[in-house]
């Protein structure tokens, strides 16, 4: 990170507000997430306590075992898992492909294409969704993952699309250009050339995608009745509606063991990520 | 022979033995109302019971969950092959006609046969004067009370308030500023207006004691907006509005409030509540004094009553052909008295076979016997296709009425309003 | 003619005919069939179902025409237009509360120090989050008893008695928009941040020299060269706001009194409680008409003064 601009800094006390403040903010960013933690590991008397007590008393993980028994879990992980998988490689190999004949190959409607992919954006899909649960409901694919990674790609793909599309405009052509005089074919070309230099690319759009499908409750809601292939933010909220009251704890501590894997995958992948995101939406 | 080969020999011989036995296991799908925990025990028992029978159990807590997701399942055919049904829920699914008819099942059947089920129970499950499904556990609501709070106050734990007047007298003693800051620190009862279910739950005993009825189905429009609603309506809604007994933080209170917790925490005395109290109270705080009386009346001459509730057991209409001896064992099975006694003893049902109705299981427990007089004295649920929305237009009046924005006449004609508009619409009662 | 790129580009086979000629050839179509197919599948043809399902009254077993019928109940329904004044209502807030906070928090981050680094994490961390966890631990944080929001303000004196934050028609209103900030902050932050790094030096250096101070600097230089950037992040909180469901789904369910009631939870009802889809179809119908106008409307406004 570059040091400071003369003309960007402060008298001391001009920084030491700046920090103040954004200790602050951070702060307050962060509690709800503390707060989680800290109730998730305490026991019940504990948790319902004036004044709030941050540190339990004894670092307790009953609440995580406890919540993991009283729910089908261990299915909500595999489904939520499943599903994102899938989305992600569906979602990243077909936008690429998209993206790429957008970006390089002039065919007829492409224009229409691009302008229609850019409604798409603006249209919240909870406006198909009745249709779209209509359709399901024929096709027998409500209540099954494949009727799920289906509408998550259909919801996907359009930014998706415009990220690789956006992408692959700036790279330099020379190297397809090299292949294309050696007879290479289009599909090779993006085979073999241009899909493996896209790495910055499919890492932004595969995490932002897996990531998205992973914590995406409305569809799932819609489209999943049974435990066997409910999601897990379906799966929380269903537990928490479940137990004649609400246990804090446990719904805490299970609210953290389904944000663990986003958390870990982002924070491997920040610099990616929001190199990613903050490149071709600027662009785009 | 080699080891091996004999080996091999001796276990596909014995599949061969076994595999009738095994092939005849029929499959059955069978989605319920309640959670895991409550529900297992007397499912695990069906099992041991029935070894030839592999019950698959869909478990949809939640309040409107399994109305809604099996509504959803009709409508794209993947609906189980039975289902447990919320008692007003029959017309709604017998007009999908989503159900199997039980008449000639039952006809045959003594197992099954229709006087071996209280009247009421039973009556929740015919529409169009056929039986589309049986009783399965009742549901009754009353009053929950902290008798250790009520000695606190003075009043007798063991002589709860008969009439609204006692009732409210007592929720005014039991509402008690006990720092002197000028604010109550425990209040005397808990009634929540804004959870569309459970708050017509509460409210219907005290309209129907008040002498009101629901609907008219002959004339296609609904009368709870009568002199009774209102009644009831204001009765309920002053304890908030006027006495100032309810806590402020029940008013408004969506799906997430816990408030058997406040109850059980001692910060309210008194609780409208199902029979799962109990087991609740004896989990959580096992040395909680509970109380539970029968819904205080309007006046002395007037008798208690209460909602019936609970869940019949239906069977789905497109179940396979081959399924259906199947199913009817599942149903005479959790009907019969083994499994019902089962069901009541782990479970905050009552049962819904005669014989139990005075079995000494209630004699040595004075707080279930309250709910199981309540049930046999409740009134039938009402009657109609729309209750998912009528529960919602009530809801609405109750909360316009509890934030002072109408008044309860107003507020219930609004909701009649609406659900008339509703039943012009669909042409059904 | 010269060798132009494009028609190095284009020109490949002298086989026109064969099978690996005609896919090359309209290699730029089988490379966009998919994405086509899939959108044209899951996003054209349920709109145009839906816009045929808000012209009938829709039951399991048929459906019947029924004109403009659902669209007259609809605007007639008081609740509808409850749904829309808040979504409108929370749309204003989000960008305008949004936005600001979001330049400012790009602003703090903009600096090369640890806690810079650190608060770059911090408000970034909501995004990752499933809003459905989120909104259950706001619930727990707004609870008017024992939540920390509460207990805080009470330990500080700032208030006597709990506020109902989820409870009361006035308050939950704007529980939900501290709610849609905490968690849509994140990206656009990040958005701007970067678009701040984007800024050359020189044009700093220029305007210390005329004489600019920070603020000066900020308004007239920095803020209208990251303009495209500015519109992209209004762009996205505007159709954002108008998509925010699952907070509100899950914290309040529209209550009470319809006071968080949005046009996407009415529409959820009528569609997935009351199954009442033609219904349904036309409040989706109005919706996407309502969100069209106004992104456009928004775009136009927006590039217009660019000029």
């Amino acid at each position: 990170m570059k040091k400071l601009a003369p003309y960007d800094e402060r008298t001391p006390l001009g920084n030491f507000l700046v920090n103040c403040l954004t200790i602050v903010l951070a702060v307050v960013w962060v509690v709800p997430f503390l707060w989680m933690l800290s109730t998730a590991m305490k026991t019940k008397p504990e948790i319902f306590t004036t004044p709030p007590r941050w540190l339990p008393e004894t670092l307790n993980f009953d609440n995580f075992i406890l919540a993991w028994n009283a729910a089908p879990f261990g299915s909500y992980y595999f489904n939520s898992f499943l599903v994102a998988t899938v989305t992600t490689v569906i979602t990243v190999l077909i936008a690429s492909m998209g993206g790429y004949a957008l970006a390089r190959l002039p065919f007829r409607g492409r224009n229409v294409m691009l302008g229609g992919m850019l409604s798409t954006t603006m249209i919240p899909f909870q406006v198909l969704l009745i249709p779209f649960f209509i359709l399901m409901t024929t096709l027998r694919l409500v209540n099954t993952p494949w009727g799920l990674v289906l509408a998550y790609v259909g919801i996907f793909l359009p930014f998706a699309v415009f990220m690789f599309r956006a992408y692959f405009m700036d790279l330099p052509r020379e190297i397809e250009e090299s292949a294309r005089l050696d007879g290479c074919s289009w599909f090779g070309v993006y085979w073999r050339i241009a899909l493996p230099t896209a790495r910055p690319a499919i890492a932004a759009v595969g995490i932002y995608t897996f990531v998205e499908a992973w914590n995406e409750f409305f569809i799932a809601l819609i489209m999943t009745s049974s435990d066997t292939v409910r999601t897990l933010p379906v799966g929380l909220v269903m537990f928490n509606e479940s137990s004649a009251g609400i246990s804090w704890g446990e719904l805490m501590a299970s609210s953290i063991t389904a944000t663990v894997p986003a958390i870990i995958v982002f924070t491997i992948m920040q610099r990616q990520i929001i190199a990613g995101l903050t490149g071709g939406a600027v662009k785009g | 022979m080699k080891s091996t080969t004999k080996y091999l020999l001796a276990t596909g011989l014995a599949l061969l033995v076994a595999s009738p036995a095994l092939a005849q296991q029929t499959e059955i799908s069978i989605w319920t109302r309640m959670s895991e925990e409550q529900n297992k025990p007397l499912f695990d028992a069906f099992e041991a019971a029935n070894p030839d029978i592999d019950l698959v159990v869909e478990y949809i807590p939640g309040g409107k969950n399994h109305i809604n997701k099996l509504i959803a399942a009709v409508a794209a055919g993947t609906a189980p092959d039975m289902t447990v049904l919320d008692v007003v829920a029959t017309e709604a699914f017998a007009r999908l006609k989503a159900l199997k008819p039980l008449d000639e099942i039952i006809a045959g059947n003594p197992n099954l046969s229709l006087d071996l089920f209280p009247q009421g129970p039973l009556q929740t499950g015919v529409f169009a004067e056929t039986h589309y499904a049986i009783p399965f556990g009742g549901d009754a609501s009353a009053v929950a009370y902290n008798k250790a709070m009520f000695r606190e106050v003075g009043l007798d734990p063991d002589n709860p308030p008969k009439t609204w007047a006692e009732f409210v007298d007592a929720a005014k003693k039991l509402t008690v500023d006990r720092d002197g800051d000028g604010k109550p620190d425990v209040y005397g009862m808990l009634f929540v207006p804004s959870i569309p279910s459970l708050t017509t739950f509460m409210w219907l005993p005290y309209f129907w004691m008040s002498g009101g009825e629901f609907n008219d189905r002959k004339a296609m429009e609904f009368t709870f907006n009568s002199e009774a609603g209102v009644k009831a309506l204001t009765y309920l809604m002053d304890l908030h509005l006027k006495e100032g007994v309810v806590p402020p933080s029940a008013i408004g209170a969506a799906a997430n409030n816990d408030n058997q917790l406040e109850f059980l925490q001692g910060r309210v005395a008194m609780n409208f509540d199902g029979p799962g109290i109990i087991a609740r109270a004896a989990r959580d705080v096992p040395d909680f004094e509970l109380g539970i009386m029968r819904h205080p009346t309007p006046s002395a001459d007037v008798p208690s009553v209460s909602f019936a509730g609970g869940d019949n057991l239906a069977i789905m209409d497109k179940i396979p052909e081959e399924k259906l001896p199947a199913a009817v064992r599942v149903l005479e099975w959790l009907s019969s008295v083994e499994a019902q006694r089962i069901w009541f003893e782990t479970s905050a049902r009552l049962p819904v076979r005669k014989e139990l109705l005075d079995d000494p299981f209630y004699e040595e427990r004075p707080n279930s016997k309250v709910y199981l007089e309540s049930f046999l004295n409740a009134h039938e649920p009402p009657q109609t296709s729309h209750y998912v929305e009528v529960q919602q237009y009530l809801r609405d009046a109750f909360e316009q009425v509890a934030f002072g924005m109408a008044s309860p006449q107003d507020a219930l004609n609004e909701a009649k309003t609406r659900g008339d508009a509703l039943v012009r619409r669909t042409q059904l009662p | 003619m010269p060798r132009t790129a494009a028609t190095t580009w284009e020109a490949r086979d002298d086989r026109k005919f064969s099978v690996s000629a005609l896919l090359d050839r309209y290699a730029g179509l089988a490379l966009a069939t998919p994405a086509l197919a899939i959108m044209v599948l899951l996003m054209l043809y349920p709109l145009l179902y839906a816009v045929w399902l808000s012209f009938v009254r829709w039951t399991p077993s048929d459906s019947t025409f029924i004109g403009l019928e659902n669209y007259e109940r609809l605007f007639q329904d008081r609740i509808f237009w409850l749904g829309l004044g808040n979504t409108l209502f929370y749309t204003v807030w989000n960008v305008v509360l949004g936005t600001a906070a979001s330049i400012g928090i790009a602003l703090l981050m903009n600096r090369p120090t640890f806690l810079a680094r650190i608060l770059r994490l911090m408000v970034f961390l909501p995004v990752i989050v499933s809003s459905a966890v989120a909104a259950m631990a706001w619930i727990w944080m707004f609870d008017t008893e024992f939540g920390l929001v509460n207990q805080v303000l009470k330990l500080t004196g700032l208030v006597q008695q709990g506020v109902p934050w989820l409870n009361s028609p006035h308050v939950t209103k704007w529980s939900i928009v501290i709610v849609n900030i905490w968690l849509g902050t994140g990206l656009s932050s990040m958005l701007i941040l970067a678009a701040l790094q984007g800024v050359p030096q020189d044009l700093h250096e220029a305007a210390v020299i005329d004489g600019a101070n920070r603020w000066h600097r900020l308004w007239f230089i920095v803020l209208p060269y990251i303009r495209p950037t500015l519109l992209v992040v209004l762009t996205l909180k505007l159709i954002g706001s108008f998509k925010t469901f699952d907070q509100i789904f899950i914290m309040t369910g529209g209550g009470p009194l319809y006071s968080s009631e949005t046009v996407l939870i009415y529409l959820y009802r009528q569609g997935f409680e009351y199954f009442d889809f033609g219904f349904a179809g036309a409040v989706g119908v109005v919706f996407f008409v309502l969100v069209s106008v106004l992104s456009v409307g928004q775009a136009m406004l927006l590039r217009g003064g660019s000029k």
